[in-house]
Parts: structure tokens; C-alpha cells; sequence
């Protein structure tokens, strides 16, 4: 139990059933018109402008958006959510490749497939290495951060908040496939914006900019500083960090796959534009901390708190129903992708290559729960170190940014060069990050593998048909 | 070098307009492909 909890556990579980009931239901209703492999995996490829701009909205808002948002402008001050918003970098920048994947690979499934066609082997096998090992990190941080956030706001046991909101991604996404994804992200992205700016206008009206600014000035000045040198650090790694996670991960692949064609471009244009004033609108909140008397005795519960002591229950339970939303939109798509990445490219790239539709149909599925329990056991011991393995995939991520966009791009990119780019990035970016810190682990990792795809391909240009990548082999 | 309240203020209140606007614009395009059968 926590003591702490701004809500009790009898209300904790009413929203976490109602919640959970709805979330099923709706993933059981859009999923029961998803027909074969690319109707459970890719949507039918047929997602329109406003559900491919929610699923691309709600997808990057995790808890982490709607919780640590807060935390950083209470630790790192304004640029603490103003560098967080800067992730947003990431989704706009991702607006025309998802433009030219969805013209170059009308028939793709994964990210992986396109290194494979493009680079060779070699390079397919490294990328998945890395992607794997970012979407398991990714996994796992998310469903400790349910449990460890169900308790904090409710007291509900860590082991029991962590299964259930994984019961029921694994489960609704089971019986839907990418269709109840993106389904459940429309609602769960109009939840969280709602909530956000209903919390903000509350914070604005009961305590005022004028009043929150005299406090915090007071109390703790350099949460004003724009000269602030952590908070500055930070906000170089965030935008590298975000553009790696976003340009290699098949979360934003699958999608641009699944988007109908000439929807790609504006769906991530307007979510990037949309998400930009999330961490600002969830974390200036913190700085009313200090205007509102309150004693935060742990950086990540100040949001909560403030909504709490702004809105009494009612801001609790706000803020419940917002992370909530924020963890299931995350963790559904991220199971959906990583799925698509081990059904494509482990299981029929590797295991067997000569499944059928049908048996890939089938084979999805399984594929689903058996991520849905891995990610369960690893989530169990509520190791915080594995949870701290998001912080090392930035070394991982960055380094794919420059194989991937000229990969997309650049005819005579040499295949060699991409893969040691992506091998030599990741090698430089962890030893800086252990050596220097977190803070340039993204940045040498992406400036190391830039320096080499651009020597390489200098010194030794490849040429490249771009009809290779124009293949129905997953469906064959 | 401290953020003035104003400065601050525009910040907030921009972000906090942008992000309002959001589900309505999203609801918007949902009416717009539903009426066109673009929605999936």
C-alpha cells in the first residue's frame, strides 16, 4: 500500500474497470471487420487524416509525457518542458519519410524489412538488434511505469496496477490488431489533451502567472534561468533522442504503412504541431507548487499533487484517467509494432520463411501474447535498472538516423557504411554515455554514424534500384 | 537571465490555446473523413 496516494484504492479501481471494460470492448468492436494479415497488422492500409493524426498524437504522449512533464519543469525549470517539447521535432521531421515509405514500399510491412532490401543482411540484422532492444526497453519502462504510477496515484499494489494495464493492451489488441489501436488512440487522445487543459485553465484562474512567477522567483530562481546548462543539455539529447526513437522504431513505420496514401505527411505534420504544447500545458503546473504552499516530497508526484490540491478529487481522478490513457495508447501500438517486427522479420525472415498468409495471420497473434507475457515477467521484479534501460537506448537510436533518412533519400548510399554506422554510433555513443554522461550519449551516437554514412558513401557510392523495395514477399 | 512573467505568461497561454484546439480539430477531421468514408 502507499500511503501517499492522492486517490483511495476504492475509486482506483472503479476507473481502472470502467476504463479497462471500455477499452476491450471498443479494441473487440473496430477489430471485428480487420480481414487476413494486413487487415489485423496494418489497419487494411486504409487509416484516414483524423485517426492517423490521433494514433501518431497519443502514440508519442506516454506517461512519461503527462508525468514527467511536471517533474522536469519542477527540476529543470522552463527549459525543462520546453525541451521535452522539442520531441515534437521528431514527429514533423517524420512527415516526409513517412511520405516517401509510403511511396517507395506500397506493399511494406516493417522498418526492418526496408534496412533489409536497402542495406543487405548484415545491416537488417544489426538494425534489429537495435530496435528490438529499444522496443523491449520501451516495453518494459512502460509497464513498470503503469504499475509504479497506479500505485503512486491510488495505492493499488505495483504487481496488480502493472498486470492489469497490460492484461488489457495485450487483450485488446489481440482481438483488434492496429485497428483497435488507432481506435482506442482517437479517444485516448482526446482524453488526454482534455484533461491536460482543464488541469492548465484550473492552474491559470486559481493561482495566476503573476503570482506562480513572484513564488517561484522566491523560492527556487533558477527554474527561471534561460541559461540554466543542465536544462540546455538536456534539451540537445531530448530532440536527438526523439528524432532516433522515431525515425528507426516500426511504431511510426506500421503507421505510415497503415495511413492511406497522401495522409502520411499531414497526419504526422498536425500531430507534431499538436503535441508540441503537451509537456508545456502538463508541466507548467509544477511551477505553481511553490505559489500554492505545497510540500512535494518526491519530484515525479508534483503533478498529481497540484491537480489534487487545484481540483480535490476531481483532479485526481483527472489526472488517473489522463495517464492511464497516456499508458494504454503507448503500450498498445508499441505491442502491436514489435509484434509486426518479430512476425516479419524473426519469425518469417529467419524461422520460416515459407509461411503462408493464413499461418503469418495466425502467428500474429501468438506473437502479441507472448510479448504481452515476456514483458509481464520482465516487469515483475520491478527492477529499476531495467527501466533505466530507455535512458541507454539513446546511444542505440541516434545512430540510425542517418542510415535510415539517407537510406530513404540517397540512391549511392553505401550498405557497408550504414551498417558500421550504425555499429560504430551505438559503440561511441555508450562509452561517451558512461564516460561524460546520459546528456551526449544521442549526440556522439548520431554524429559518429552521420561522419561515416557520409565518408562512405563518399569514397565508395553504391548503386540502388528503388523498385527493390516495391515487394509483396510478406504476403506471398 | 530570468523569464519575465509576461514572457512567461505567453508561453503558458499560447501552449494552453494550441492544445485546446486540438480535440476540436481532431473532431473535425473525424466528421470530415466519416462524412467522405475516408475514416479506415
Amino acid at each position: 500500500m502507499n500511503n501517499d496516494a492522492v486517490l483511495d484504492a476504492s475509486t482506483g479501481w472503479l476507473i481502472l474497470a470502467l476504463f479497462s471494460i471500455a477499452w476491450i470492448w471498443l479494441g473487440w468492436w473496430l477489430g471485428r471487420r480487420a480481414e487476413g494479415l494486413e487487415g489485423f497488422m496494418l489497419a487494411g492500409r486504409k487509416v484516414g487524416l483524423a485517426l492517423g493524426t490521433a494514433t501518431a498524437m497519443a502514440t508519442w504522449v506516454t506517461s512519461n509525457t503527462t508525468m514527467a512533464a511536471p517533474q522536469l519543469a519542477f527540476q529543470m525549470g522552463i527549459w525543462g518542458m520546453v525541451g521535452y517539447s522539442l520531441g515534437s521535432i521528431g514527429l514533423m521531421l517524420f512527415a516526409p519519410l513517412a511520405k516517401r515509405i509510403r511511396i517507395l514500399m506500397p506493399n511494406g510491412f516493417t522498418s526492418g524489412e526496408f534496412i533489409r532490401l536497402r542495406y543487405g543482411k548484415t545491416a537488417w540484422r544489426v538494425f534489429l538488434g537495435i530496435s528490438l532492444f529499444y522496443a523491449f526497453g520501451w516495453l518494459v519502462s512502460l509497464g513498470m511505469a503503469g504499475g509504479v504510477l497506479i500505485n503512486a496515484l491510488t495505492g493499488i499494489d505495483y504487481h496488480v496496477g502493472m498486470s492489469v494495464i497490460l492484461a488489457v493492451c495485450v487483450t485488446y489488441t489481440l482481438l483488434g490488431g492496429l485497428r483497435a489501436v488507432i481506435g482506442t488512440d482517437f479517444i485516448q487522445a482526446l482524453l488526454i489533451l482534455t484533461g491536460i487543459v482543464i488541469i492548465a485553465v484550473l492552474a491559470i484562474n486559481n493561482v495566476g502567472v503573476d503570482r506562480m512567477h513572484s513564488a517561484v522567483l522566491e523560492e527556487r530562481p533558477e527554474l527561471l534561468n534561460l541559461l540554466f546548462p543542465a536544462a540546455i543539455m538536456f534539451l540537445f539529447n531530448n530532440l536527438l533522442f526523439g528524432i532516433g526513437e522515431i525515425f528507426h522504431s516500426n511504431v511510426w513505420w506500421s503507421r505510415a504503412f497503415a495511413f492511406r496514401e497522401g495522409v502520411g505527411f499531414r497526419a504526422y505534420m498536425i500531430a507534431g504541431l499538436f503535441w508540441t504544447p503537451v509537456p508545456i500545458v502538463a508541466g507548467f503546473v509544477a511551477l505553481t507548487a511553490p505559489a500554492l504552499n505545497l510540500n512535494v516530497p518526491a519530484a515525479d508526484m508534483v503533478g498529481p499533487m497540484v491537480a489534487a490540491e487545484l481540483l480535490g478529487v476531481g483532479g485526481a481522478v483527472l489526472v488517473f484517467i489522463v495517464v492511464f490513457s497516456a499508458l494504454a495508447s503507448s503500450l498498445d501500438s508499441l505491442l502491436a509494432a514489435t509484434s509486426d517486427l518479430v512476425l516479419t522479420d524473426i519469425y518469417k525472415g529467419h524461422i520460416r520463411p515459407q509461411a503462408t498468409e493464413e499461418q503469418l495471420a495466425k502467428a500474429a497473434r501468438w506473437v502479441v501474447l507472448i510479448l504481452g507475457i515476456a514483458t509481464w515477467l520482465l516487469c515483475w521484479p520491478r527492477l529499476t535498472t531495467l527501466a533505466e534501460l530507455l535512458y541507454l537506448t539513446g546511444a542505440f537510436v541516434a545512430s540510425t538516423i542517418w542510415p535510415v533518412a539517407a537510406g530513404l533519400y540517397w540512391r549511392r548510399v553505401n550498405p557497408a557504411g550504414a551498417t558500421l554506422a550504425m555499429l560504430l554510433g551505438t559503440a561511441v555513443g555508450l562509452t561517451s554515455y558512461f564516460v561524460v554522461g546520459f546528456y551526449v550519449a544521442a549526440l556522439v551516437s548520431a554524429a559518429i554514424s552521420m561522419a561515416l554514412v557520409l565518408l562512405t558513401t563518399w569514397l565508395a557510392p553504391r548503386e540502388f534500384e528503388w523498385a527493390t523495395l516495391n515487394v509483396q514477399e510478406a504476403r506471398s | 537571465m530570468i523569464i519575465s512573467a509576461e514572457a512567461l505568461e505567453l508561453l503558458i497561454v499560447a501552449a494552453t490555446i494550441l492544445a485546446a484546439a486540438a480535440p476540436i480539430i481532431l473532431l473535425v477531421l473525424w466528421l470530415k473523413d466519416r462524412k467522405g468514408g475516408n475514416l479506415w
